[in-house]
C-alpha cells in the first residue's frame, strides 16, 4: 500500500519530478502523436484513424451542445480537452506498470481550479463586471453562502474525481492481494466504466458552471 | 498502560472504518431511489430509455460522491493522520 500517491523518481535542480510527471508527460505525448499522426493528412474520405478521432471529436461536439446549446460550441475545445484528458489519465491506470494522473489529488486539485478560473474568465469576457452580480443573488444577504460555494465547488471536483480513481485502484490491488489469478479483473473492467462516468460528470459540471457564470438574464 | 500513540491509532481506524461505513447508508439509500424511479420511467416509456438512463447516471455519480468524501476522510485518516504527529 506504499504506492498510494505520488513518488519522487528523480531530482532535477532541486525539482521534484515524480512519477505522476511522467504518467502526465507519456500521456500528453501519446495523445499529441495520435493527433499528429491523424491530421496530418485529412482526407474527404478518412482513413482508419482520422475516422476515429473524427468520431470522437463529433462525440464531443455532441456532448457539448445538448448541455450548453448552440453558444457551447465556443467552449467546446476546453471541454473537449478537459474531457479527454480525464478519461483517459483515468483509463491509464487500467495498463500494468502505468497508474492514473487523476489518482493524484494535485492533479485533480489543478483541474478543479482549472474549472473555476475559466468559469470566471468567461464570465468576465461575456459579462463584464456584472460577472459579480450573481454573488448578491437572490438576495444580498446570500453573499456569504455563495462565496462558500466557491471554495466547496472545486472542492467536491477534486475529490470526487481523486477519490473514485484512488478507491478503484485500491479495490484492485487489494483484490489482487488476495486472489491475484482473474478475480481483479471484472473489478478492473468497472473501473474502466466508473473512469468514462466520472470524466463525463466532471465534464458536465464544468460545463454546467461555465454556463451558470455566462447566462445573460 | 495504554499510550497515548496508541489510542489515537485506535480511534483512528476506528473513525476511518466508521467513516466509510456511516457514509455509504445515506447515499447507498439516494442512489436506491433514482435508481428505482429511473426504472418506472423506463418501463413506463421505453422510448426514453437512452435520455433517463444517461440522466441516472450522471446523478447516480454525483450521488456517489458523497460516499466518495467519506472516503477520502478514511484515507487521510490511515494514510495521513494529522493527529499523530501531535502525540
Amino acid at each position: 500500500m506504499e504506492e498510494l500517491g505520488p513518488h519522487v523518481i528523480a531530482e532535477f535542480h532541486g525539482w521534484h519530478i515524480t512519477s505522476t510527471v511522467m504518467m502526465n508527460t507519456l500521456l500528453t505525448a501519446f495523445v499529441t502523436l495520435v493527433s499528429y499522426l491523424s491530421t496530418r493528412r485529412l482526407q474527404a474520405v478518412p482513413g482508419r484513424l482520422q475516422n476515429v478521432l473524427e468520431a470522437v471529436v463529433e462525440v464531443l461536439e455532441g456532448l457539448v451542445e445538448e448541455n450548453m446549446g448552440e453558444k457551447g460550441k465556443e467552449y467546446f475545445p476546453f471541454i473537449g480537452t478537459l474531457f479527454l484528458y480525464i478519461l483517459l489519465s483515468n483509463w491509464m491506470g487500467a495498463i500494468p506498470g502505468l497508474h492514473s494522473p487523476t489518482s493524484d489529488i494535485n492533479v485533480t486539485a489543478a483541474l478543479a481550479v482549472i474549472v473555476l478560473l475559466a468559469s470566471h474568465v468567461y464570465g468576465l469576457s461575456k459579462k463584464g463586471l456584472a460577472h459579480f452580480k450573481h454573488y448578491l443573488e437572490p438576495m444580498p444577504i446570500f453573499l456569504p453562502l455563495n462565496l462558500m460555494e466557491e471554495v466547496t465547488k472545486p472542492l467536491s471536483l477534486a475529490f470526487r474525481l481523486f477519490g473514485n480513481v484512488t478507491g478503484e485502484h485500491i479495490v484492485v490491488a487489494v483484490l489482487g492481494l488476495i486472489v491475484p489469478l482473474l478475480v481483479p479483473v471484472p473489478m478492473s473492467l468497472f473501473g474502466l466504466f466508473t473512469g468514462l462516468i466520472q470524466a463525463l460528470v466532471f465534464t458536465m459540471l464544468a460545463m454546467v458552471y461555465i454556463t451558470q457564470a455566462t447566462e445573460e438574464e | 498502560m495504554i499510550t497515548a500513540k496508541a489510542l489515537v491509532l485506535a480511534v483512528t481506524i476506528l473513525s476511518a472504518a466508521l467513516a466509510i461505513g456511516l457514509g455509504t447508508i445515506g447515499p447507498g439509500l439516494g442512489q436506491g431511489i433514482a435508481i428505482s424511479r429511473a426504472v418506472e420511467g423506463i418501463a413506463r416509456q421505453p422510448e426514453a430509455a437512452d435520455n433517463i438512463r444517461m440522466t441516472m447516471l450522471i446523478g447516480i455519480a454525483i450521488i456517489e460522491s458523497l460516499t466518495i468524501y467519506a472516503f477520502v476522510i478514511a484515507l487521510v485518516l490511515i494514510f495521513a493522520n494529522p493527529l499523530l504527529g501531535r502525540v
